[in-house]
Protein backbone atom coordinates (compact mmCIF):
# COMPACT_ATOMS: atom_id res chain seq x y z
CA UNK A 1 0.00 0.00 0.00
CA UNK A 2 2.79 2.27 1.34
CA UNK A 3 4.72 1.75 -2.08
CA UNK A 4 1.53 1.90 -4.07
CA UNK A 5 1.06 5.51 -2.60
CA UNK A 6 5.21 6.41 -3.12
CA UNK A 7 4.79 5.14 -6.86
CA UNK A 8 1.92 7.86 -7.30
CA UNK A 9 3.26 10.69 -5.46
CA UNK A 10 7.07 9.82 -7.93
CA UNK A 11 5.23 9.97 -10.93
CA UNK A 12 3.29 13.07 -10.18
CA UNK A 13 6.04 14.85 -8.64
CA UNK A 14 7.95 14.22 -11.82
CA UNK A 15 5.19 15.75 -14.06
CA UNK A 16 4.41 18.99 -12.15
CA UNK A 17 8.28 19.67 -13.07
CA UNK A 18 8.18 18.91 -16.43
CA UNK A 19 4.90 20.92 -16.80
CA UNK A 20 6.29 23.62 -14.77
CA UNK A 21 9.47 23.76 -16.78
CA UNK A 22 7.38 23.33 -20.15
CA UNK A 23 5.23 26.30 -19.19
CA UNK A 24 8.05 28.58 -18.64
CA UNK A 25 9.97 27.28 -21.91
CA UNK A 26 6.80 27.91 -24.25
CA UNK A 27 6.29 31.43 -22.86
CA UNK A 28 9.75 32.30 -23.28
CA UNK A 29 9.37 30.94 -26.83
CA UNK A 30 6.00 32.29 -27.83
CA UNK A 31 7.16 35.81 -29.10
CA UNK A 32 9.99 34.61 -31.04
CA UNK A 33 7.52 31.77 -32.88
CA UNK A 34 4.98 34.50 -33.63
CA UNK A 35 7.75 36.94 -34.64
CA UNK A 36 9.01 34.17 -37.43
CA UNK A 37 5.14 33.63 -38.40
CA UNK A 38 4.89 37.19 -38.89
CA UNK A 39 7.67 37.22 -41.38
CA UNK A 40 6.76 34.51 -43.31
CA UNK A 41 3.44 36.17 -44.25
CA UNK A 42 5.49 39.87 -44.81
CA UNK A 43 7.99 37.36 -47.09
CA UNK A 44 5.07 35.79 -48.90
CA UNK A 45 2.82 38.69 -49.32
CA UNK A 46 5.95 40.25 -51.24
CA UNK A 47 6.14 37.09 -53.47
CA UNK A 48 2.54 37.06 -54.33
CA UNK A 49 1.89 40.40 -55.54
CA UNK A 50 4.32 41.64 -58.28
CA UNK A 51 5.40 45.54 -57.45
CA UNK A 52 4.03 45.52 -53.53
CA UNK A 53 6.52 47.80 -51.52
CA UNK A 54 4.50 47.80 -48.45
CA UNK A 55 1.38 45.75 -46.56
CA UNK A 56 -1.69 47.00 -44.36
CA UNK A 57 -3.90 44.48 -42.56
CA UNK A 58 -7.36 44.97 -43.31
CA UNK A 59 -8.59 41.84 -41.76
CA UNK A 60 -6.63 40.05 -39.66
CA UNK A 61 -8.50 37.20 -37.96
CA UNK A 62 -6.48 33.88 -37.19
CA UNK A 63 -7.31 31.69 -39.95
CA UNK A 64 -8.00 34.77 -42.26
CA UNK A 65 -6.18 38.05 -43.24
CA UNK A 66 -6.20 40.30 -45.66
CA UNK A 67 -3.80 42.76 -46.82
CA UNK A 68 -3.31 45.60 -48.60
CA UNK A 69 -0.64 45.75 -50.96
CA UNK A 70 0.78 49.42 -51.71
CA UNK A 71 3.49 50.32 -54.15
CA UNK A 72 6.15 52.91 -53.49
CA UNK A 73 3.45 56.05 -53.76
CA UNK A 74 1.54 54.08 -51.34
CA UNK A 75 -1.06 53.53 -53.96
CA UNK A 76 -3.28 50.04 -53.37
CA UNK A 77 -2.36 47.52 -56.14
CA UNK A 78 -3.50 44.37 -55.09
CA UNK A 79 -4.92 42.30 -52.10
CA UNK A 80 -2.79 39.47 -50.22
CA UNK A 81 -5.06 36.90 -48.83
CA UNK A 82 -4.10 34.46 -46.32
CA UNK A 83 -6.39 31.61 -45.87
CA UNK A 84 -6.71 28.23 -43.71
CA UNK A 85 -9.08 25.56 -45.24
CA UNK A 86 -8.95 21.61 -45.21
CA UNK A 87 -7.19 19.23 -46.69
CA UNK A 88 -7.10 15.80 -47.57
CA UNK A 89 -5.75 15.21 -44.06
CA UNK A 90 -5.55 18.23 -42.55
CA UNK A 91 -5.41 21.69 -42.93
CA UNK A 92 -3.61 23.84 -45.78
CA UNK A 93 -2.37 26.98 -45.26
CA UNK A 94 -2.04 29.33 -48.62
CA UNK A 95 -1.31 33.27 -49.38
CA UNK A 96 -2.16 34.50 -52.71
CA UNK A 97 -2.47 37.85 -54.58
CA UNK A 98 -4.68 39.44 -56.03
CA UNK A 99 -5.74 42.33 -57.98
CA UNK A 100 -7.34 45.57 -56.32
CA UNK A 101 -10.32 45.22 -58.84
CA UNK A 102 -10.34 41.45 -57.97
CA UNK A 103 -10.36 40.10 -61.32
CA UNK A 104 -6.94 38.59 -61.64
CA UNK A 105 -5.37 35.84 -58.86
CA UNK A 106 -1.30 37.16 -59.09
CA UNK A 107 -0.06 33.58 -57.98
CA UNK A 108 -0.42 31.20 -55.09
CA UNK A 109 2.06 30.38 -52.39
CA UNK A 110 1.30 27.17 -50.07
CA UNK A 111 2.90 28.48 -46.83
CA UNK A 112 2.04 25.14 -44.92
CA UNK A 113 0.33 21.68 -45.35
CA UNK A 114 0.62 17.58 -44.42
CA UNK A 115 -0.81 16.08 -47.79
CA UNK A 116 0.55 12.86 -48.36
CA UNK A 117 4.66 13.19 -49.44
CA UNK A 118 4.76 12.68 -52.92
CA UNK A 119 1.39 13.07 -53.85
CA UNK A 120 -0.78 15.69 -51.97
CA UNK A 121 2.10 17.54 -51.04
CA UNK A 122 3.37 18.43 -54.55
CA UNK A 123 0.48 21.61 -54.09
CA UNK A 124 4.02 23.26 -52.75
CA UNK A 125 5.39 22.13 -56.31
CA UNK A 126 6.20 24.88 -58.74
CA UNK A 127 6.14 22.61 -62.02
CA UNK A 128 3.73 20.33 -60.85
CA UNK A 129 1.40 22.70 -59.50
CA UNK A 130 1.54 26.67 -58.89
CA UNK A 131 3.06 27.92 -61.95
CA UNK A 132 -0.97 26.81 -63.61
CA UNK A 133 -2.05 29.73 -61.10
CA UNK A 134 -0.23 32.51 -62.35
CA UNK A 135 -2.67 35.24 -63.56
CA UNK A 136 -6.13 33.72 -63.56
CA UNK A 137 -9.16 35.02 -63.97
CA UNK A 138 -11.13 35.55 -61.03
CA UNK A 139 -14.50 36.41 -61.73
CA UNK A 140 -16.57 33.47 -61.74
CA UNK A 141 -13.59 31.28 -59.68
CA UNK A 142 -11.33 28.97 -60.33
CA UNK A 143 -11.87 25.47 -61.74
CA UNK A 144 -9.95 22.49 -62.26
CA UNK A 145 -9.28 21.64 -65.63
CA UNK A 146 -10.69 18.33 -67.22
CA UNK A 147 -7.78 16.74 -68.28
CA UNK A 148 -4.14 17.82 -68.09
CA UNK A 149 -3.23 20.63 -70.38
CA UNK A 150 -0.89 23.03 -71.15
CA UNK A 151 -0.31 26.25 -69.64
CA UNK A 152 -1.41 27.48 -72.57
CA UNK A 153 -4.22 25.71 -73.49
CA UNK A 154 -5.74 26.34 -70.15
CA UNK A 155 -8.78 28.77 -69.86
CA UNK A 156 -7.91 31.92 -68.27
CA UNK A 157 -10.12 30.63 -65.02
CA UNK A 158 -8.35 26.85 -65.10
CA UNK A 159 -5.56 25.20 -63.41
CA UNK A 160 -4.71 22.00 -63.58
CA UNK A 161 -4.81 19.46 -61.25
CA UNK A 162 -1.71 16.93 -59.83
CA UNK A 163 -1.82 13.35 -61.41
CA UNK A 164 -3.03 11.05 -58.43
CA UNK A 165 -3.66 13.84 -56.15
CA UNK A 166 -6.97 14.91 -57.13
CA UNK A 167 -8.32 15.75 -53.76
CA UNK A 168 -5.69 17.87 -52.58
CA UNK A 169 -5.86 19.60 -56.32
CA UNK A 170 -9.71 19.93 -55.20
CA UNK A 171 -9.38 21.01 -51.78
CA UNK A 172 -7.20 24.10 -52.67
CA UNK A 173 -9.71 25.30 -55.30
CA UNK A 174 -12.20 25.01 -52.68
CA UNK A 175 -10.22 27.35 -50.47
CA UNK A 176 -9.42 29.09 -53.18
CA UNK A 177 -12.80 29.99 -54.06
CA UNK A 178 -14.48 29.99 -50.42
CA UNK A 179 -11.78 33.08 -49.76
CA UNK A 180 -12.48 34.43 -52.63
CA UNK A 181 -16.00 35.11 -51.59
CA UNK A 182 -15.22 36.24 -48.22
CA UNK A 183 -12.98 38.65 -49.86
CA UNK A 184 -15.76 40.04 -52.34
CA UNK A 185 -17.71 40.86 -49.37
CA UNK A 186 -14.96 42.39 -47.60
CA UNK A 187 -13.56 44.12 -49.95
CA UNK A 188 -16.44 46.84 -51.72
CA UNK B 1 42.61 2.30 -11.40
CA UNK B 2 43.60 1.78 -14.86
CA UNK B 3 40.76 -0.52 -15.45
CA UNK B 4 38.31 1.61 -13.83
CA UNK B 5 39.31 4.69 -16.85
CA UNK B 6 39.45 2.01 -19.11
CA UNK B 7 35.69 1.25 -18.33
CA UNK B 8 34.66 5.18 -18.61
CA UNK B 9 36.75 4.59 -22.43
CA UNK B 10 34.61 2.30 -22.98
CA UNK B 11 31.06 3.67 -22.14
CA UNK B 12 31.80 6.43 -24.67
CA UNK B 13 33.48 4.54 -27.20
CA UNK B 14 30.95 1.47 -27.58
CA UNK B 15 28.20 4.23 -29.18
CA UNK B 16 31.12 4.92 -31.65
CA UNK B 17 30.92 1.85 -33.36
CA UNK B 18 30.96 -1.16 -31.12
CA UNK B 19 27.01 -0.80 -30.62
CA UNK B 20 26.45 2.28 -33.09
CA UNK B 21 22.94 2.63 -32.42
CA UNK B 22 22.40 3.13 -36.31
CA UNK B 23 24.77 0.84 -38.23
CA UNK B 24 24.73 -2.27 -35.15
CA UNK B 25 21.74 -2.03 -32.69
CA UNK B 26 19.31 -0.44 -35.62
CA UNK B 27 17.31 2.04 -33.43
CA UNK B 28 15.91 5.28 -34.47
CA UNK B 29 15.26 4.31 -38.12
CA UNK B 30 12.77 6.54 -38.71
CA UNK B 31 14.22 9.49 -38.74
CA UNK B 32 17.60 7.97 -39.99
CA UNK B 33 15.49 7.17 -43.36
CA UNK B 34 13.34 10.28 -43.31
CA UNK B 35 15.80 13.05 -42.27
CA UNK B 36 19.26 12.43 -44.22
CA UNK B 37 18.43 13.88 -47.80
CA UNK B 38 20.29 16.56 -46.83
CA UNK B 39 23.37 17.63 -44.08
CA UNK B 40 22.16 20.28 -42.52
CA UNK B 41 18.77 18.04 -41.60
CA UNK B 42 21.12 15.47 -40.25
CA UNK B 43 23.22 17.88 -38.13
CA UNK B 44 19.88 19.54 -36.65
CA UNK B 45 18.66 16.46 -35.76
CA UNK B 46 22.05 14.78 -34.24
CA UNK B 47 22.65 18.51 -32.27
CA UNK B 48 18.28 17.29 -30.87
CA UNK B 49 19.09 13.86 -30.50
CA UNK B 50 22.38 14.75 -28.61
CA UNK B 51 20.13 17.25 -26.16
CA UNK B 52 17.83 15.27 -25.26
CA UNK B 53 19.83 12.37 -24.60
CA UNK B 54 22.35 13.82 -22.21
CA UNK B 55 20.05 16.12 -20.41
CA UNK B 56 17.68 13.10 -20.18
CA UNK B 57 20.14 10.62 -18.78
CA UNK B 58 22.00 13.17 -16.73
CA UNK B 59 18.19 13.56 -14.68
CA UNK B 60 17.70 9.95 -15.21
CA UNK B 61 20.49 8.78 -13.70
CA UNK B 62 20.02 11.83 -10.78
CA UNK B 63 16.68 10.63 -9.90
CA UNK B 64 17.09 6.55 -10.44
CA UNK B 65 17.39 5.80 -7.37
CA UNK B 66 13.36 7.52 -6.18
CA UNK B 67 11.98 5.88 -8.97
CA UNK B 68 9.84 2.69 -8.13
CA UNK B 69 10.18 0.05 -10.68
CA UNK B 70 6.47 -0.20 -11.68
CA UNK B 71 6.58 3.63 -13.11
CA UNK B 72 9.86 3.75 -14.36
CA UNK B 73 8.92 4.04 -18.17
CA UNK B 74 6.31 6.41 -17.57
CA UNK B 75 8.57 8.57 -15.53
CA UNK B 76 11.54 7.84 -18.38
CA UNK B 77 8.72 9.14 -21.21
CA UNK B 78 7.51 12.33 -19.19
CA UNK B 79 11.45 13.23 -18.49
CA UNK B 80 12.33 12.71 -22.51
CA UNK B 81 8.91 14.17 -23.63
CA UNK B 82 10.05 17.70 -21.59
CA UNK B 83 13.49 17.90 -23.18
CA UNK B 84 11.95 17.02 -26.36
CA UNK B 85 9.26 19.73 -26.41
CA UNK B 86 12.11 22.16 -25.37
CA UNK B 87 14.52 21.15 -28.42
CA UNK B 88 11.50 21.25 -30.29
CA UNK B 89 9.78 24.90 -29.87
CA UNK B 90 13.21 26.03 -29.16
CA UNK B 91 13.75 24.93 -33.09
CA UNK B 92 10.62 26.64 -34.15
CA UNK B 93 11.85 30.11 -32.43
CA UNK B 94 15.08 30.30 -33.72
CA UNK B 95 15.56 28.25 -36.75
CA UNK B 96 12.59 27.97 -38.10
CA UNK B 97 13.87 27.44 -41.43
CA UNK B 98 15.16 23.96 -39.92
CA UNK B 99 12.24 23.18 -37.60
CA UNK B 100 9.71 23.07 -40.90
CA UNK B 101 12.44 20.95 -43.00
CA UNK B 102 12.87 18.36 -39.91
CA UNK B 103 9.15 18.59 -39.31
CA UNK B 104 7.73 15.96 -37.09
CA UNK B 105 10.71 14.11 -36.42
CA UNK B 106 12.16 16.33 -34.01
CA UNK B 107 8.52 15.77 -31.44
CA UNK B 108 9.08 11.94 -32.64
CA UNK B 109 12.43 12.03 -30.86
CA UNK B 110 10.23 11.41 -27.88
CA UNK B 111 9.52 7.60 -29.57
CA UNK B 112 13.27 7.09 -30.33
CA UNK B 113 14.35 4.22 -29.36
CA UNK B 114 17.85 4.96 -28.91
CA UNK B 115 16.37 7.39 -26.04
CA UNK B 116 14.53 4.70 -23.92
CA UNK B 117 16.79 2.03 -24.73
CA UNK B 118 19.83 3.98 -22.95
CA UNK B 119 17.73 5.20 -20.27
CA UNK B 120 16.30 1.99 -19.57
CA UNK B 121 19.81 -0.32 -20.43
CA UNK B 122 22.17 2.73 -18.86
CA UNK B 123 21.15 5.45 -16.94
CA UNK B 124 18.91 4.44 -14.76
CA UNK B 125 21.44 1.61 -13.42
CA UNK B 126 24.68 3.97 -13.44
CA UNK B 127 25.99 7.11 -12.30
CA UNK B 128 25.37 10.70 -13.78
CA UNK B 129 29.15 10.47 -15.12
CA UNK B 130 29.21 7.29 -16.29
CA UNK B 131 25.56 8.26 -17.87
CA UNK B 132 26.58 11.35 -19.61
CA UNK B 133 29.62 9.29 -21.19
CA UNK B 134 27.73 6.72 -22.64
CA UNK B 135 24.83 8.99 -23.71
CA UNK B 136 27.30 11.29 -25.38
CA UNK B 137 28.80 8.00 -27.02
CA UNK B 138 25.19 6.87 -28.24
CA UNK B 139 24.17 10.40 -29.39
CA UNK B 140 27.44 10.89 -31.28
CA UNK B 141 27.08 7.42 -32.41
CA UNK B 142 23.76 8.29 -33.55
CA UNK B 143 24.62 11.59 -35.51
CA UNK B 144 27.58 9.91 -37.04
CA UNK B 145 25.27 7.49 -38.82
CA UNK B 146 22.94 10.70 -40.16
CA UNK B 147 26.08 12.21 -41.32
CA UNK B 148 27.20 9.20 -43.43
CA UNK B 149 23.88 8.92 -44.70
CA UNK B 150 23.37 12.43 -45.65
CA UNK B 151 26.57 12.78 -47.12
CA UNK B 152 26.27 9.99 -49.42
CA UNK B 153 22.82 11.30 -50.29
CA UNK B 154 23.13 15.20 -50.78
CA UNK B 155 26.41 14.41 -53.01
CA UNK B 156 24.82 12.01 -54.86
CA UNK B 157 20.79 13.16 -55.16
CA UNK B 158 21.89 17.01 -55.35
CA UNK B 159 25.60 17.45 -56.50
CA UNK B 160 26.14 19.64 -53.18
CA UNK B 161 27.38 18.69 -49.58
CA UNK B 162 25.98 21.03 -46.80
CA UNK B 163 24.63 23.09 -49.41
CA UNK B 164 28.04 23.82 -51.09
CA UNK B 165 28.79 22.68 -54.62
CA UNK B 166 30.97 19.63 -54.23
CA UNK B 167 30.12 17.73 -58.04
CA UNK B 168 29.99 19.90 -60.91
CA UNK B 169 27.51 20.29 -63.85
CA UNK B 170 28.48 17.43 -65.04
CA UNK B 171 26.94 15.38 -62.75
CA UNK B 172 24.05 14.08 -63.19
CA UNK B 173 21.78 13.97 -60.09
CA UNK B 174 20.37 11.50 -58.97
CA UNK B 175 17.21 12.41 -57.67
CA UNK B 176 16.10 9.36 -55.98
CA UNK B 177 18.86 9.65 -53.68
CA UNK B 178 17.12 12.29 -51.87
CA UNK B 179 13.57 10.83 -52.56
CA UNK B 180 13.04 7.92 -49.89
CA UNK B 181 14.18 4.92 -51.93
CA UNK B 182 17.78 6.82 -51.84
CA UNK B 183 17.07 6.19 -47.68
CA UNK B 184 16.80 2.65 -47.86
CA UNK B 185 19.81 2.14 -50.69
CA UNK B 186 22.52 4.21 -48.55
CA UNK B 187 21.47 2.35 -45.35
CA UNK B 188 21.64 -1.41 -46.44
CA UNK B 189 25.17 0.20 -48.92
CA UNK B 190 26.36 1.58 -45.71
CA UNK B 191 25.12 -1.29 -43.10
CA UNK B 192 26.68 -3.61 -45.42
CA UNK B 193 29.86 -2.07 -45.94
CA UNK B 194 30.18 -2.09 -42.25
CA UNK B 195 29.38 -5.15 -41.37
CA UNK B 196 31.56 -6.34 -43.54
CA UNK B 197 34.50 -4.23 -42.09
CA UNK B 198 33.28 -5.55 -38.43
CA UNK B 199 33.63 -9.35 -39.15
CA UNK B 200 37.00 -8.48 -40.72
CA UNK B 201 38.40 -6.34 -37.82
CA UNK B 202 37.26 -9.46 -35.76
CA UNK B 203 39.24 -12.05 -37.37
CA UNK B 204 42.34 -10.15 -37.36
Amino acid sequence: MKSRIYMVFVLTFVAVISSGLLAYFAVYTQPYIEKNKKKEIDKAIMEVIPGVKQSEPIVNESKFKIFKGLDEKGEIIGYAVYTIGTGFQDMITVMFGIDKDLKTLFSLKVLDQKETPGLGAKITDDTEFLRFWKNRNIEEGIRLAKHLKEMKELKINEVNAISGATISSRAVVKIINDALQKVKKEVK
Amino acid sequence: MASKENSYFSDFIKGLWKENPVLVQFLGMCPTLAVTNAVVNAIAMSAAVIFVLVASAIIISLIRKFIPAQVRIASFIVVIATFVTMADRYLAAFYPELSKALGPFIPLIVVNCIILGRMEAFASKNNVGRSILDALGMSFGFAIGLLLMSTFREILGNGTWLGYEVLGNWWDKWMVMILPPGAFLTLGTIVGVSKFLQTKFKKA
